[in-house]
């Protein structure tokens, strides 16, 4: 553990939470940053997903990733209601095993390609994570020009990327040229005496020139600069959101007879910072 | 109540963050709240006997199983070490034991027991866990088949839901046998309380998760079973407990059908629909019980035979012989659901559903019915009959070696039930001579009955699926009753007795008239105390009235219990002898009724509404009773409790 050494001058900001709890499934965190917030969507608005922030992927893969995502995924994406809606003041996405279009399992992925784009600043997200083998959600960014080049040229940073066989694990990851899939650059964060799944976490990085920094509620567990990836540092360009939850797959392995259906991601907001 | 933390931080962390929290949460108490109750001391053995710990045995375990091993250990200076035993030990057959703290201590901060085990070869301890105090046992928890391996290794022990743990004396138990035969030991270290914070996405079970339907009847009990909590562990595996009922919440939808108490159990009151339900803590449990009650239920008659002359497989009125099971779940022909596992008002009854085929089965030992004469089965059909339906009983024996070998010396015989003897909705009692199972070599070494109600011939379709058994039992039938008739209970002012000790009798002028067979003979003897009149070799007997004959006309029954180990019909005639009192002048009238196949070997009680006797004209000068057997001089037959009632 030596990134206490790196960052060690790089006390750039402090952040004042306060936080109010209740006993509800309302909580509601004040965030008071010397940052400029940009983007947010506190999931306020029962119904779909704000479409002036978010689009959808529907299907099982497109023209870019092939079938299954690029991953031998299992879920047919839906904009169903039953698989993603906002409610109580959070965004559900839901994972369904049910026969649909030649799948066996329904789930939702939601980005804001060509909605919110942005280089550089603060991601965070405030989720708490569905559980059980094969279940794979994750928060995640992809360069915007991947429709341009061909992955993993265009970048892609994972703030959140979660097994469901693992709940106490999460990974932090970038995928870039010549260090992508089983060779990316990731390190994982492990809860002591906690789950993701049992409540709500906060999944975020700190993105600038020359660095991204991983986090996990209050505690700073990797970061990642030119210096630490062996190809082309392909991180000076916007990205956008991408928020999902996939069925088996490469990297969770499909489900097994213990898996409980259904399985729902619940976000309490997304806040981007400049 | 506010609990304030106010954490401030300079460090070289690229993120200083100071977090203000307002908690107001009723279920957290404020840090400076002093917990009352019983010491929380979460450590059960770490390098000795925490405080308060004591050791006891099961009754028949081997109870050196356990001692304190100062070499072995996980860490520290000891650990508790439990020597398995060998098959045939003569101190235990296994190591079991419990070791509570017998002041109490309350757990309910904590979220498992946890423990680093290993054994001196792979073994699978059967059962393992906490709330076994010899006392109530109320929160008892069971993990079963914790798999040991060779390596320390830790292992975690979900409490199904903590609250409830707040003077606990059971801290630990475990039983474990002989592996293949064979002793070994195993190791068990830092035993102790935790709260992982780790344990979570609770799933109680009951009835293993499965939503199940019974139909039953007012004054049946139900217990529930199958009660499970499953967790998902940090290490993403699912870990199942079997938790005491006590950590259940049990409901029924209709208090009015069904109530269900603490412990699961189920009773039965009235007739309707109703879903038994459970949930632990705040999570509902997977599974349900639909229950039909179709209301009053009529159990079937309790036998009287002695039980001197009888082998029972399954009643509540004899002491059954060791029977392995009532249903033997034979995959994948037999698609029969149910065994012994109805009670109503106290009479245990089997109920089969889905019935194509079941069978019982006795063969530890073997039943020896070779001096035994006939079985006996009540049975109800719950379905409405269709042609061709049948209830086929077989009975197998398992020949000289006691064991099925599928030929050999096996042999079997069936006796197959149709309509008019069966009948829906009402229990049937068959009396089935051993010697009509043809085929059936032997009784010696009877291991097998079976219920068949499916056919293969195209004639006997079969439709039989539901029905309820009780009182299934060989007997003889010995020459001669060795039991009193039932004592009549009908009131002296509305009989008019001729023959019994429960009332004053009339004047009877003969109990044999020189007319009667032959052969017959009376002779008045004694039945376990009371007086009887013994017909022997009866063909039939006249029994007179004439000099004050019997006004029968405020009477609507005839009263009279016979008993005979051979008859195969019984009869009797009434004659009245009309206004002049006398026999003959034109006003006599007589009727006859002829019972067949009457139950042998035991009491049967007649109570013959006069109306049936539709030939008699008169009831009010009745001087003549008849009595017929068949076959005829060949049978014996006692005759008690004669008389008239209304």
């Amino acid at each position: 553990m030596n990134f206490i050494n790196k960052i060690k001058a790089s006390l750039l900001i402090t952040i004042l939470f306060m936080g109010f709890f209740a006993c509800d499934t309302d909580e509601t965190q004040t965030v008071i940053t010397i940052n400029n917030l940009v983007m947010q969507d506190n999931f306020d608005t029962d119904g779909a997903p704000n479409p002036a922030i978010w689009g959808f992927d529907i299907g099982t893969g497109d023209a870019n990733t092939g079938a299954g995502w690029g991953n031998n995924e299992l879920q047919y994406y839906t904009d169903r209601s039953e698989n993603v809606k906002v409610e109580g003041g959070m965004l559900h996405i839901t994972a369904t095993q049910e026969s649909f279009e030649g799948s066996g399992y329904t789930s939702a992925r939601i980005l804001t390609k060509g909605k919110f784009e942005q280089a550089y600043g603060r991601f965070e997200a405030r989720i708490q994570l569905p559980w059980g083998q094969g279940i794979w959600p994750a928060f995640w960014l992809l360069g915007n020009n991947c429709d341009d080049v061909v992955w993993p040229q265009c970048g892609e940073i994972d703030i959140m990327e979660f097994r469901g066989q693992e709940p106490t694990v999460n990974n932090g990851t970038l995928h870039g040229p010549g260090y992508s899939a089983g060779e990316s650059i990731t390190k994982s964060y492990t809860l002591t005496n906690d789950r993701f799944d049992t409540g709500f976490h906060i999944f975020g990085i700190e993105w600038g020139v020359g660095y991204i920094n991983f986090y996990v509620d209050d505690v700073l567990y990797n970061q990642i600069t030119p210096e630490d990836v062996p190809g082309e540092w392909v991180y000076d360009h916007p990205f956008y959101i991408i928020m999902n939850v996939a069925v088996g797959g490469n990297f969770v392995g499909s489900p097994n007879a213990e898996t409980v259906f259904p399985q729902t991601m619940l976000v309490d907001y997304v806040r981007v910072y400049q | 109540m506010k609990n304030i933390k106010f954490i401030y931080s300079t460090i070289a962390f690229f993120l200083g963050l100071i977090f203000m929290t307002v908690v107001s949460c009723d279920r957290d108490l404020s840090e400076d709240a002093e917990l009352a109750g019983f010491p929380i001391t979460a450590e059960v053995f770490i390098d000795g006997f925490s405080g308060g710990l004591e050791y006891f045995p099961f009754g028949d375990s081997k109870f050196s199983a356990f001692t304190v091993d100062n070499d072995v250990k996980y860490e520290g200076s000891a650990s508790m070490r439990f020597d398995v035993p060998n098959f045939g030990d003569p101190e235990g057959a296994y190591a079991g034991a419990i070791f509570p703290d017998n002041s109490g201590r309350n757990l309910s901060g904590y979220d498992a027991l946890t423990f680093w085990a290993k054994g001196s070869q792979a073994g699978t301890i059967n059962e393992i866990g906490l709330g076994n105090d010899f006392g109530e046992n109320k929160y008892t928890v069971t993990m079963q088949n914790l798999q040991l391996t060779t390596n320390w290794t830790k292992y975690i022990i979900p409490i199904p839901d903590p609250s409830k743990l707040k003077q606990e004396k059971g801290l630990f138990w475990y039983a474990e046998g002989p592996e293949d035969g064979k002793g070994y030991t195993f190791w068990i270290d830092e035993l102790k309380y935790e709260k992982l914070g780790t344990i979570a996405q609770p799933r109680p079970a009951i009835l293993g998760g499965v939503d199940d339907v019974q139909q039953s009847f007012i004054g049946a009990n139900i217990i529930i079973g199958g009660l499970t909590q499953t967790f998902n562990l940090a290490s993403g595996i699912n870990k199942t407990v079997i938790p005491a009922p006590a950590y259940f919440t049990f409901s029924s939808s209709n208090p009015n059908v069904a109530v269900v108490d603490a412990l699961g159990k189920v009773s039965i009151i009235g007739a309707g629909t109703t879903i038994i339900t459970a949930a632990l803590g705040n999570d509902d449990a997977d599974g349900s019980l639909t229950i039909e009650s179709l209301g009053d239920f009529v159990a079937a008659p309790i036998p009287t035979r002695d039980a001197a002359n009888v082998i029972s497989i399954f009643s509540d009125a004899y002491t059954n012989v060791p029977v392995d099971f009532y249903n033997g779940f034979f995959a994948p022909f037999q698609t029969t659901m149910g065994q012994n596992d109805i009670t109503i008002n106290g009479d245990n009854i089997i109920k089969y559903t889905e019935l194509n085929f079941v069978a019982s089965e006795f063969k530890n030992p073997t039943v020896n019915a070779s001096e035994m004469t006939h079985l006996h089965i009540d049975v109800q059909i719950e379905n409405e009959l269709q042609f061709g339906d049948f209830i086929r009983i077989q009975l197998g024996d398992f020949g000289p070696n006691g064991a099925f070998d599928g030929g050999g010396d096996d042999s079997s015989g069936s006796v197959t039930f149709s309509s008019p003897t069966l009948v829906s909705g009402e229990w049937i009692g068959l009396d089935i001579p051993l010697a009509d199972f043809s085929g059936l070599a032997s009784t010696s070494n009877l291991a097998q009955l079976f219920f068949i109600t499916d056919g293969t011939n195209p004639d006997l379709p079969g439709a039989i699926t539901d029905i309820l058994v009780d009182n299934m039992y060989f007997y003889k039938v010995p020459s001669s009753p060795t039991i009193a008739a039932p004592t009549p209970t009908a009131s002296q002012a509305n009989v008019i007795s001729l023959f019994s000790d429960a009332y004053t009798d009339v004047m009877v002028d003969t109990w044999r008239t020189p007319w009667s067979a032959a052969a017959t003979v009376l002779e008045d003897v004694t039945v376990d105390g009371n007086p009887v009149k013994k017909y022997g070799s009866l063909e039939f007997v006249g029994i007179e009235t004439t000099s004050s004959t019997i006004d029968a006309s405020g009477m609507t029954y005839i009263h009279l219990d016979t008993w005979s180990s051979t008859y195969t019909s019984f009869s009797i005639k009434l004659v009245d002898f009309g206004a002049d009192g006398a026999f003959g002048g034109g006003d006599d009238s007589e009727y006859q009724l002829d019972f067949a196949n009457p139950v042998v070997g035991e009491w049967v009680s007649w109570d013959i509404p006069l109306s049936d006797f539709t030939g008699l004209t008169s009831t009010g000068h009745i001087a003549q009773y008849i009595l017929v057997a068949q076959p005829f001089e060949a049978t014996d037959v006692f005759v008690d409790n004669m008389y008239f009632r209304n």
